[in-house]
């Protein structure tokens, strides 16, 4: 997969096209046009919100401020980016505002090398039942995953989020975030060695 | 010791962002280095069990009431605006009226403000200095009603006022024409200034300044 095509974020919520018709509508002020992007991105924007908060009601608030804070940037929103990307700024910005009052995250650029490390082999998630079935287990993974990439910093989760789940690429991503492609490309790779020592039982046994 | 350079070659490799040419040195450097084949294989396995198994998206609580009550907030965010032009641009919003499809119905009032009066001896005079319709089919005509001391402006073929606006008039008492500024300076009888007017190069009524409330 190459990080600069075209991501498949947009082809799983509609097309680019279709938004940017919704867009413009929007922007001439037709607030049903900008319910149904709502009705679209709410369930990503409400993801990336809680992913980085962690915690359901704060999420909801910030998804809600994000979406307005949208609908208010429109008339200035010239269709450089896609739609998605742009929306995802703003609900990134929210939500690192909400963490930055509350000191959970930097004001400056993030350091990497000043964080904490997981020891390797660390039983950081539980391990699984010996024989659960598919479903179960599949599920049980995707709780660990999920437990695993909440237990990363703000700062490496959203780009893993982008990155590996979304399949944004590195500039995308830089533009959300606001950072160089480079700084991208290193919290990826110290984002996936924390992932790994989290996670390393888990594969272990998978 | 894990260089930046390190993590990014080893980043660019996971997402498949290598040109050939660095696809094929790190294919060998992997083939001359276990760990970092070992480390390789591990991100990679990582990589498709997030991909696999994690979501962005999530199911929002009370799906209707999020969307209700963006919409509760756009429509209170678009009545402050609303509001706030009438409180700030009470005057300008006349003019406004000339950039809207009903337009027509506002340029009943702006006529007016093209009309002057003068009074010479006591004896009233009616001047028209220009006319300005969006609408063509309108047709105006003018007159000054002695009984009622007044000028009188007929408008036919006007739409309907919306119900939401409110209509007012100006009593011009006189005028003046600033040749150097291509302005006009309307007065209320105490000579009070109404309205300073210009018109821009298409020959619309432009605002410069007022007392209208």
């Amino acid at each position: 997969m190459n990080p600069s095509a075209s991501s498949p974020a947009v082809s799983t919520e509609g097309d680019a096209t279709a938004d940017s018709g919704l867009v413009r509508l929007a922007q001439g002020g037709d607030a049903r046009a900008f319910d149904q992007l709502v009705t679209r991105y709410r369930g990503k924007v409400y993801g990336m919100c809680y992913h980085l908060v962690q915690n359901e009601q704060d999420a909801w608030d910030l998804a809600q401020e994000a979406f307005i804070k949208a609908w208010r940037a429109l008339p200035s929103f010239k269709l450089d980016s896609t739609f998605y990307t742009w929306l995802y700024r703003i609900a990134h910005n929210c939500s690192y505002d909400w963490l930055r009052k509350r000191r959970i995250v930097s004001d400056g650029e993030f350091d990497d090398e000043l964080q904490g490390t997981v020891a390797a082999g660390a039983e950081a998630v539980p391990k699984g039942s010996a024989r659960p079935d598919h479903a179960m287990r599949n599920k049980e993974l995707g709780a660990r995953i999920t437990d695993a990439i909440a237990q990363l910093s703000p700062d490496h989760r959203s780009v893993i989020l982008l990155r590996e789940v979304e399949g944004l690429s590195y500039e995308e991503i830089a533009e959300i975030t606001q950072l160089q492609t480079g700084t991208v490309m290193s919290r990826l790779f110290y984002a996936r060695k924390k992932l790994q020592e989290l996670l390393k039982d888990t594969y272990e046994n998978a | 010791m894990k260089t930046p350079d390190h993590a990014q070659r080893i980043t660019r490799w996971l997402d498949g962002a290598m040109t050939e040419a660095e696809k094929t040195a790190f294919q060998e450097e992997m083939q001359a280095d276990p760990d970092l084949r070992n480390e390789i294989s591990s991100m990679e396995e990582l990589g498709g069990m997030i991909r696999n198994h994690a979501s962005l998206k999530m199911p929002v609580p009370n799906p209707d009431f999020f969307n209700s009550q963006i919409q509760e907030r756009i429509t209170e965010l678009q009545r402050t605006d609303e509001r706030r032009k009438s409180a700030t641009g009470g005057v300008a919003s006349w003019f406004d009226w000339l950039r809207m499809p009903w337009a027509v119905a506002g340029a009943a009032a702006l006529l007016a403000l093209g009309l002057f009066m003068t009074l010479q001896e006591g004896k009233p005079q009616t001047q028209v200095i220009s006319f300005y319709a969006p609408n063509p089919a309108v047709k105006a005509s003018v007159n000054y009603n002695a009984a009622a001391g007044a000028t009188v402006l007929t408008l036919d073929g006007l739409n309907a006022f919306p119900d939401d606006k409110t209509i007012g008039g100006l009593n011009v008492h006189h005028s003046d024409n600033d040749a150097e500024m291509a302005s006009t300076t309307l007065y209320d009888a105490s000579g009070k200034v109404l309205l300073v007017m210009a018109t821009d190069a298409r020959n619309r009524p432009v605002l410069m300044g007022g007392t209208v409330e």
